[in-house]
Formats: C-alpha cells, structure tokens, sequence
C-alpha cells in the first residue's frame, strides 16, 4: 500500500456515499426500523473504522463496495462478540462461509449482519 | 491545504487497525499511512533500499511483540534455556536497528513491549528476577528507553497504557489467530492519540497557556455571593478535596513550562480576595502570567490576555464549567483550544490528565522557569510605567547579556528556540539538533547562544545568532530572539557579539538577508530602521562595514561564557566591549 493512495474500503465507502446507500445510523433508512441490535453493529463498525464515514443498514460489509476491508471485518467481528459478552460465535461462522457472496450470507450488510445476531441471541425483530 | 504527512507502520503483526485512527480528520495534523511489509521489522529497518522507505516517511512507527522480536524472551517464555543477558544483548542490537531507521525519517515512535492482559505468565513467580516473563519486560521496556534516550528524534511510548485502558478488549486470540491482529480497535485508538500528540510534539505546536475561569472551576461556589471564606475548597469534603487535586495538578503543569492565566466574570478584587487570603488555596497570584478579571465578554478578555503575553491563540487552552462559556469561545476564537468539561468536579483531574495538548519533545529549564519569567515581566511592566523615558527604564533594568558557544549542554535549548522562534527570526531556518551542531562546528561557521537576566529574574537562554565567514566577507545565517526580551537592546548586544567575532576571523564586512516568512516582519523592521546597517543592493540585504566596531549598548553589561569567545582563535578573551 502507497502512501496517500485510498485504502479499498475507503473507495467502497465513498461509492456507496455517492449512491445514497447510508443513511443516518440513528435513523436507519431502507426500511429497517431502529434497535439495539442494528445500533451496536453500526456502532461497532464505526469504533473499528473511524475514517469510513455513515454507515446505514444496508452498508456493505463484504464484496468490492464493502466499507471495512478484511482486517476490519474481523475486528468487527470480534469486537462484536466482545460486546455481547461471547454469547454469539461469529468467528466461527465467518471461518465456515464457503460462498461470501452467497444471499444468505449474514455478512453481506450490516443489517443482515444485525438479523443474524437477533436471532442467535433469540430476540426478536425491532429490539 | 497542505499534504500530509507521510507514517510509515512497520510490525511483526498486521498493523492495519491503526491506520484509520492515525488518518482520522479530528485531530490534526493529517497523517496519511502506510504499512511495511507483514513481520519483516529487522530487514526493514536495517534495509535503507526497501520500497517502503520511498518517499522518506516523516513519520514511522515500529510496534512489535516481545516474543516476536527479542527471541531469548520468547524462549524465556517457553522455559527454554535462555537468560536476562542474551535477553538484553538483543534488546540492544535492536536498538541499534532501530537508530539506524532513525536516520531516514523525521520522527520514529516505537510503542514498549506488552502482553495480553489475560497471559498470567507464571503467576506467583512472573515477576521472578531469574524466570519471571513479567520480570524481564520491565528489564526490557527498560533498556529500550535507556538505549534510545539520546537520539533526538525517537520517542519511546507506553503501550501498557492504551493496554490498560482498553481493558479486557485490548486484545483476542481470536483476532490473532483469524487475521494477525495483536490488539483490538481501541488500543490502537488510544495509541494513535498518543502518536500524534507526539508528532505535534516534535513539530512544536504543543499548547502553552491554560486559561482558567474561578467560579465552579477552580474553586466550588461563586464567590461573589458566598464570599471566600464559604467556598467549596479543601477540607474533609469530597469535593472541596477534589478541586484541591485540580489546583494542585494545574500547579505540577507550570513547572513543565505551561503558564496559567484567569479569565473570570467577577470583580477582580473579591476574586484576589480569595486566592489570596483562602488557606486551602493552591495557586497563588504568582503562579498566574496574568489575568482579565471583570464583566466583559470572555473571548475578547482571552484575545487581549493572549496578546499581552506574546502568545497566539493556538497556544491556548480554556477551561470553563460553564458550556455556554465554553461554546462562546469555541465559536468567536476556533484556534482555541476548548475540551468539553465534566460537570462533576471529582473529574476536573481526570479531564486535565487526559488532555495531550501540552506533550513537548523536550521540557528545558527555561521551560520550568516560563511562569516566573511571566511574573517578572508583569513587575517589569510595573516599572515601565512609573519611568520618565524609555533610557530610564532600561538602565533600572539592569541587563546583563552572557553569550556562550553553541555546544551540546546548550544545543536543546537553543535548537528549540531555533525552530520555535517566528517573529524575531531573520532566516527561519529550522534544523533538528544534531544538524545544528554539525553545521556550528564545520570550519568558517559559528553560532553563539545568549542568555539574558536583569534585576527582576534570569529571562534564560533566548538569543541565538549564527554566522559564516568566507573571503572577507561575513554572513549572518540566523538571528533568533525571543519576543520576550525584544527592544531592550539585547538585539545590538547580539550583533556586536556577531560583529567582534566576524572581526577575529578577518571579516571587513558583515551583513544579513532577511527572509520573510508571514511572520518575521518584526526582524527585517529592526534591521531596516534600528540596527544601524546599512541597505546592500537588494531590499533584503543589510550590511555594516567592520571598519567600525559594532556598539553595545550602555545599559546593557555583557558577559562571556569564561574560557571561550566568539571568535576561532580559542584564546579566553571577551569580546571587545566597544560602548555606544
């Protein structure tokens, strides 16, 4: 990596900036309502990635537009799972993903992110 | 806008968490970073052709594990044989690595060496002079500092700290063993903080003036409704204690060279009613450099304390309760510096202590000194006053000017004045000390430094004058004095200095170039109307012809520094004290 040149999450971020994809974290557009769960995992990834910008429910989190690159996402991770204390195991999940852009991968965004964790923590939607 | 500066994250782990905390935007200056290579340290830091290491960085940071870079503490840790000399033998040879990297880079961070929080090493025995893991990190942490301490631009910082603060999320084996990481995000949110504190540090932006309020600030209670003697403040009272701790670390503040001031809605004579007379009181009117004490808006009264104390308004600091106070300032003076406040007073040292705003590269007596050479100026101010003319006051002054060669008990001092010195500063030249020190001693150049006292205090060393002698022909390089000592003559007294030695060396002629930056006018205003050379050619050159001696003023006694003079002849001779 050069000196000055935009880290790859950096452009993600910006290109998802220009298309109006994130929203107000405390507001989340795109249809989610806001809970706790969403707001941690929004939180989180902003703890992990100071310099990434907005993130909103339906930011990325992997593939080429995603807004942390893989070092990110594994602090996300476990910081995450830092957070609820280790009752939920996401390392292990994201070690046994075979296909990252399969559609039901709980890594896609940071709203299926957040519904993944929902139920693993067996609360419902909304909370 | 201006670029940022290139930091280079050299590291036995994957480094890339702390880039984007190093890049955040909030707090300058900008950095913009790259990593090295991935657990290749040594052959980065030894290898000056690495990519890594083009364009120079002007900042670098090599953060490593105990384990991964001193091997004989990793066989330590495995109960291999090993031993505290061959641990320390390696530390050595990486300090030697890492003073080699030093010389291609503006500034070199290397954070100590920890261990996870949750490794209890061998428990009862860790801290064990013969086995001890823990034992042998103090040992290690130890000799790296000692074995950097006097290379100038390499800062040990204390990574157990930002450890410590991130508590039990400073690190995972699951970062570790998914992605190298050895610690989590806010570790390296706390150690970025500290990085650049530290480069604006050595860049010499470290604020210098904090600007207190009283009422709720320094004291509980508004005194103007309670009188002194009710305040909250000491006694066997929680709160009363902690504005005490507050004082008392404002106090240990000074003594780095930080100078305190009061600006405060009050009327100023209730309000010295208390400082004075409150036994519970610790600062007293003297550890204060001045103050606005009346009923006017407080960003004026900072504007105007500010510049009667030759500061600019980003060396200030403000301290309010008040948030209403604190976000007038913000908004009227944003070069302020104005952090937000608990509202709890058992806080206020904690707030203080978190502030990275006053981190210097180096803290020098005349530093320790700054508040009382403040005081001496207001009592000097008192006398300026009550004087006929300007002639009277300066002869009760009683100046005395004592110049000295520069050498290497006199190079921190004088190289921060060098670099720091923006008005009287006829070249603005700006050299780390070593370069300083290098170019003092090569054959034709010569730099003399001044220290300055009078009958009110000892101002310390604040003049620095420097000039190269080549056929005849002598050229001043720098011409450096503290704004604190200006029109007194010392000026003259410096460029007689310069004149006499120029003379020794077989010069007939001396001259300066000023030139200008935004803020040296003061300098080329002094050599154009008030030091007697004479205009050379170009509107920025000046030059006095050596025929004639230079004068020293006759309020003003000079001293040498003893054996030496500031000539290259080597023979104990003052310079020749020609009068006006």
């Amino acid at each position: 990596m050069r000196f000055g040149e935009p880290r790859g999450h950096e452009a993600s971020a910006r290109g998802v900036l220009e298309e109006g994809a994130i929203g107000d974290p405390m507001s989340p557009p795109d249809g989610h309502p806001a809970d706790d769960v969403l707001s941690l995992v929004i939180d989180t990834v902003a703890t992990v990635a100071p310099t990434v910008g907005r993130v909103g429910a339906e930011s990325p989190l992997i593939g080429g537009r995603a807004v942390l690159d893989s070092v990110g996402l594994v602090t996300l991770l476990v910081t995450l799972e830092q957070r609820l204390d280790n009752a939920v195991d996401l390392s292990a999940l994201f070690m046994g993903q075979a296909d990252p852009d399969a559609p039901e991968n709980p890594f896609r965004t940071v709203a299926s992110l957040a519904d993944h964790l929902r139920r693993s923590l067996g609360r419902p939607a909304g909370s | 806008m201006t670029d940022p500066m290139r930091c280079l994250l050299i590291s036995d782990f994957t480094i890339a968490g702390l880039g984007p905390f190093l890049e955040a935007a909030a707090d300058p200056p900008a950095l913009a970073c790259a990593a090295a290579p991935f657990d290749l340290v040594l052959p980065v830091l030894l290898d000056a052709t690495a990519d890594c290491w083009a364009p120079a960085p002007d900042v670098a940071v090599v953060w490593t594990q105990p384990h991964c870079a001193i091997k004989a503490f990793s066989r330590l840790v495995g109960s291999e044989p090993s031993s505290t000399a061959e641990v320390l033998r390696e530390v050595d040879e990486f300090v030697g690595a890492l003073r080699v990297a030093a010389g291609r880079v503006g500034t070199l961070f290397v954070p100590t060496w920890t261990r996870p929080g949750y490794d209890r090493g061998l428990g009862v025995l860790d801290v064990d002079p013969k086995v001890g893991p823990a034992y042998h990190l103090l040992r290690m942490n130890a000799r790296l500092a000692e074995g950097l301490a006097d290379a100038g631009n390499v800062f040990v910082l204390d990574a157990g700290r930002w450890v410590a603060q991130a508590g039990a999320a400073a690190s995972s084996p699951k970062l570790w063993h998914l992605g190298k990481i050895a610690f989590g995000p806010d570790v390296f949110k706390h150690a970025a903080a500290d990085i650049k504190a530290g480069v604006r540090a050595t860049r010499g932006s470290a604020r210098k003036l904090v600007v207190l309020d009283l009422d709720e600030t320094l004291w509980g209670g508004i005194v103007g409704d309670v009188g002194w003697e009710n305040l909250t403040l000491g006694g066997h009272d929680p709160v009363g204690e902690a504005y005490v701790a507050f004082q008392r670390e404002l106090k240990a503040l000074t003594r780095r060279g930080i100078v305190l001031a009061i600006v405060s809605k009050n009327t100023e004579a209730v309000a010295f009613e208390a400082i004075d007379r409150h036994p519970e009181m610790v600062l007293g009117r003297d550890d204060f450099a001045g103050w606005r004490i009346n009923w006017e808006d407080k960003a004026r009264n900072i504007v105007e304390l500010v510049t009667g104390l030759n500061l600019g308004l980003e060396s200030a600091v403000f301290i309010d309760d008040n948030p209403a106070e604190r976000a007038r300032v913000r908004e009227a003076l944003p070069q302020v510096a104005v952090p937000e406040w608990p509202k709890d007073p058992l806080l206020y040292t904690k707030a203080l202590a978190e502030l990275t705003c006053f981190d210097t590269a180096v803290i020098s007596a005349e530093d320790r000194a700054r508040t009382v050479l403040y005081v001496a100026d207001r009592r000097r101010d008192d006398l300026k006053q009550g004087a006929q003319s300007l002639e009277e006051y300066l002869r009760s002054l009683g100046l005395r000017v004592t110049w000295e060669r520069l050498a290497a008990a006199n190079l921190p001092r004088a190289t921060q004045l060098l670099n720091k010195t923006n008005q009287m500063n006829l070249t603005t030249r700006r050299l780390t000390e070593p370069t300083f020190l290098a170019w003092a001693e090569t054959g034709g150049n010569r730099a003399l430094a001044f220290r300055v006292a009078d009958r009110f205090g000892d101002y310390g060393l604040v003049g620095l004058a420097s000039l190269t002698v080549d056929a005849g022909m002598a050229e001043v390089v720098d011409f450096v004095l503290s704004c604190r000592v200006l029109g007194r003559g010392v000026e003259a007294a410096m460029l007689h200095c310069l004149a006499t030695s120029a003379r020794a060396a077989g010069a007939e002629r001396l001259a300066a170039t000023h030139r200008p930056t935004a803020r040296n006018a003061p300098c080329r205003e002094f050599f154009e109307s008030r030091s007697g050379f004479v205009r050379a050619g170009d509107e920025s050159r000046y030059e006095w012809s050596l025929t004639t001696p230079y004068p020293l003023p006759e309020h003003i006694v000079l001293d040498g520094d003893g054996e030496d003079r500031p000539s290259d002849s080597g023979r104990s001779t003052r310079p020749e004290a020609t009068r006006a």
